[in-house]
């Protein structure tokens, strides 16, 4: 399969007084797993469906390989995609859902014949069990990939995942995302894969860009992302994150300094600034939940809630009610400031 | 969106206009229009101060009442048999045999009617009339009850029995409120239809089967008076709409209550 | 074990067999009369094939029955398609939709008097022949609301999303139609086809309005023998074969809603 590197230009598009994108540039390399991350109404069902082709941007141009296809209708724009409903053809078998696409273009009968088989072995379907079964006769996790071989059966340029397992029971996810991620390789096609689940997010990407109102707040790999996030918004939505007032020497101005969770360290003695410390707060212990090899503590100081992730054997020192210091460590301090951040 | 929306509903709004609402306007005219030239509202007077037309309205609003009210009746407990009721094996040949009738010539109906009376000894009339309505507006009836009906879930039954719901609780307090805007539409459209129906009428009524749908048919056909037959024709067409519209509303409300 | 014989469920089945004969008892004495020697309807007397030989010989009513037919079937297919087109052009455009609502209700909702007198004088104004075609497009004027009403219910429970899908998988919107929505619409264009036919075949109204001199169907024959006399035998072995057929279609189509039905539940559970 040939997958082709996808380059959007200044893409903006406004819904009556709405605007849905603006300004929005990105490049995706050549079959590489590329998830949007936004919460809904972010605008990137709207981005999928511009580079679809089913909604034509106001402004801006969309590249396939360096050729502009922005003027050019879905059904010539060969771009596989699976929906959230999956949106099978519930009148056709499973041999004729993924033959649809073949069928349309002409291909001849044994062509037609080879192509399903292969792509249901790649997404590791039985051929002579399922072939002939209608879309109501499988399980869940059976129909996702039907939609998968659906989407991979025309050898799609660029394959769209439009919030594919968001009606997926957790543990089927979990399948599911390994099973898409081995495919993805396997098929090496350019994807396009758009979720509001941040763990779906991190667990796929090569590449991740983080959408709020329209634009593209950071793009860049999953874990530059986590560990310097750009903004108080991405660093809350990719990770869960600690972000208290501070001034950060030598910056000058208001900002916030963030630390993740599990880089907050607690001690129950008040420590030295210094040798690893850039600053502490005093605060009392709320809740402690217990999340498997993980503990969190959740604080109340006096700049507001807290939350830190200790492992199992070290939370045992501290308990609800208990009052403790919270240290905010050099490693890994994030700075926000008015616009834009670094790392400290 | 702009790729979804095409002009595939011109043909069918161009024919509605041509051969629907055009001849509407056309009977609009004819209803404020003297034989002589001129517009007038004299027609509409006529009507309404005419002891004949006022009475005639009366015993057909009547007529449509008795058919709306019985088969209602009759239906209502139909639609709760083969939702709730009928075991699953018997339950398609009910419905079919209950549907049926529906696909059935209407005047066939009400003809067959007036072959049963007469082994029965039975005469044409008041009675026979409505009976006859009753007989071939049935399934109008119990078509919207019984979409209505399966709409309900049967969880919403049981528990009300689990909390002690006698069966008249159950019925006045949970079935009727619930199947309350089908139970509207059945009614509304069985009304209609019956108060201008006036082949049945004719055909069973005997003297007794004047109603106004034949009144609006005399206009035209025996007393050659377009211009009042107009008028009669645009008055039950405003009310029925009105119904329907009044009807559209009440369903909407009720939706949105159940919703909530 | 005997949960159906409680005194409750006597009385509910004893309430539906009434209810049941109620229904076919008149359709049943008919039946039985067209095979009566007698021509009068007081006793039966032997048994005859007499009036069926009769009425294949009646001239006048099988012309009327060819007028009934032809006319229920253009009709049928005419209104359908229309329907259909207007319903699925506005299935994305809920405005446009219910723009469109407003003017395809009225035919279903107004007194068919109402709709028939107009129509006869719109077509004396435009100094139209009277026959075929003046009832023909009477019928389909309603029947393109009923068909649109049938179609538009069944199109919103397509996903929009199948649409795109077969699109993106490189079929045209002609492709998307033929192979996606019309046999996703089957039901619903089999509804619509035997509603509109049915409704025209049974029309009265509309059609003794827009009729013309020596132009005759079904039931406006039935309409002339029986109003005018009485119940003839000839007109009840006419009847019985009607109601045969009606029967026929009747089974049909509630067996496509009893599957349709059925499946959905077995979806559920």
């Amino acid at each position: 399969m040939r997958g082709v590197e996808v380059r959007l230009e200044n893409i903006s598009k406004r819904y009556g007084n709405t605007v849905a994108l603006k300004d929005v540039s990105l490049n995706v390399p050549r079959g590489s797993l590329f998830t949007v991350l936004g919460p809904s109404g972010c605008g990137k069902s709207t981005l999928l469906g511009i580079v679809a082709g089913f909604i034509e941007p106001d402004e801006g141009h969309v590249f396939f390989d360096g050729a502009d296809v922005t003027g050019l209708p879905p059904q010539k724009r060969n771009v596989g995609m699976v929906f959230q409903d999956l949106a099978l053809f519930p009148h056709m078998s499973v041999f004729e859902n993924i033959a649809f696409g073949l069928r349309v273009r002409g291909e001849p009968e044994q062509a037609i014949r080879e192509k399903v088989k292969s792509v249901m072995e790649l997404v590791r379907l039985d051929f002579q069990e399922y072939a002939g079964r209608m879309p109501h006769q499988l399980s869940g996790g059976q129909q996702q990939r039907v939609a998968l071989a659906r989407a991979l059966a025309i050898e799609p340029r660029v394959l769209l995942l439009d919030e594919p397992l968001s009606h997926v029971d957790y543990s089927v996810k979990i399948l599911l995302l390994e099973e898409l991620k081995r495919i993805q390789r396997e098929a090496k096609v350019t994807t396009l894969y758009v979720t509001h689940d941040q763990s779906e997010a991190m667990y796929l990407a090569d590449y991740l860009a983080v959408m709020n109102y329209g634009t593209l707040e950071q793009v860049g790999r999953p874990e530059e992302i986590y560990d310097s996030p750009v903004s108080e918004f991405v660093a809350r939505f990719f990770g869960d994150i600690n972000i208290f007032p501070g001034e950060v020497a030598g910056l000058g101005g208001a900002s916030k300094i963030g630390v993740r969770l599990e880089r907050t360290m607690l001690s129950k003695t008040e420590p030295r600034v210094g040798n690893g410390i850039v600053g502490y707060m005093s605060g009392r212990i709320v809740e402690k939940i217990f999340q498997g090899p993980h503990v969190l503590l959740k604080l109340e100081t006096d700049y507001g809630s807290a939350k830190a992730l200790l492992p199992r054997a070290e939370s045992s020192h501290y308990n609800v009610g208990d009052r403790v210091f919270i240290l905010v460590p050099r490693t890994g301090l994030i700075v926000f400031r008015q616009r834009g951040s670094g790392r400290y | 969106m702009k790729r979804g929306v095409r002009a595939y509903f011109v043909p069918a709004v161009v024919f509605l206009a041509v051969f629907f609402y055009l001849p509407f306007a056309i009977l609009l005219l004819y209803s404020i229009t003297v034989p002589e030239g001129g517009f007038t509202l004299t027609n509409y007077i006529d009507i309404f101060i005419s002891r004949f037309y006022l009475q005639v309205m009366g015993y057909s609003i009547l007529i449509a009442v008795l058919t709306t009210f019985f088969t209602l009746v009759v239906a209502y407990p139909v639609a709760y048999y083969i939702v709730f009721k009928a075991p699953q094996s018997v339950k398609p040949v009910i419905i079919t045999l209950m549907i049926a009738p529906f696909w059935i010539d209407f005047l066939l109906r009400a003809y067959s009617i007036k072959v049963l009376i007469e082994p029965l000894g039975m005469r044409e009339g008041f009675t026979t009339l409505v009976y006859g309505m009753v007989y071939d507006f049935f399934p109008f009836m119990l078509l919207p009850l019984y979409a209505g009906m399966s709409s309900v879930p049967p969880s919403l039954l049981l528990s009300a029995r689990v909390y002690g719901a006698g069966g008249f609780h159950i019925l006045t307090r949970v079935l009727i409120p619930l199947t309350s805007s089908s139970v509207l539409a059945g009614s509304l459209l069985v009304f209609l239809m019956s108060f201008t129906e006036f082949v049945i009428p004719a055909l069973l009524g005997g003297v007794e089967g004047y109603t106004i749908g034949y009144a609006v048919y005399d206009l035209f056909f025996k007393y050659r008076d377009i211009y009042r037959g107009s008028a009669l024709s645009i008055i039950l067409s405003l009310g029925a709409l009105l119904g329907a519209i009044m009807l559209s509303r009440r369903v909407k409300i009720v939706q949105k209550m159940l919703s909530e | 074990m005997c949960r159906r014989c409680s005194p409750s469920n006597l009385i509910w089945h004893v309430y539906i067999l009434a209810v049941l004969v109620f229904l076919y008892a008149p359709i049943a004495v008919l039946i039985l009369f067209s095979f009566n020697e007698s021509k009068y309807m007081t006793h039966l007397t032997g048994f005859t094939l007499e009036w069926y030989t009769r009425l294949v010989e009646n001239v006048r009513i099988l012309k009327a029955l060819e007028n009934s037919v032809s006319i229920a079937i253009v009709s049928a297919v005419i209104s359908t398609l229309l329907g259909m087109l207007a319903a699925y052009s506005v299935r994305r455009a809920p405005y446009l939709s219910l723009k469109l609502d407003t003017l395809m209700v009225p035919p279903i909702v107004i007194p068919e008097v109402a709709e028939a007198v107009s129509l006869m004088m719109f077509f004396y104004m435009v100094g139209a022949e009277y026959g075929w075609l003046t009832v023909f497009i009477g019928h389909t004027a309603f029947n393109i609301s009923y068909a649109y009403v049938t179609i538009k219910g069944q199109i919103h429970s397509i996903s929009p999303n199948i649409e795109k899908i077969a699109q993106s998988l490189g079929a045209g919107s002609f492709a998307v139609f033929r192979r996606i929505v019309i046999p996703l619409l089957t039901p619903a264009l089999t509804a619509s086809l035997l509603v509109t036919f049915i409704t025209s075949f049974s029309d009265f109204v509309k059609t003794v309005f827009t009729t013309g001199p020596g132009f005759e169907t079904l039931p406006l024959y039935v309409w002339r023998v029986a109003v005018r006399g009485r119940a003839t035998p000839e007109l009840n072995a006419l009847a019985t074969l009607m109601i045969l057929v009606s029967l026929v279609i009747s089974i049909y189509y509630t067996r496509r809603i009893i599957t349709k039905l059925g499946e959905s539940y077995q979806k559920q559970g």
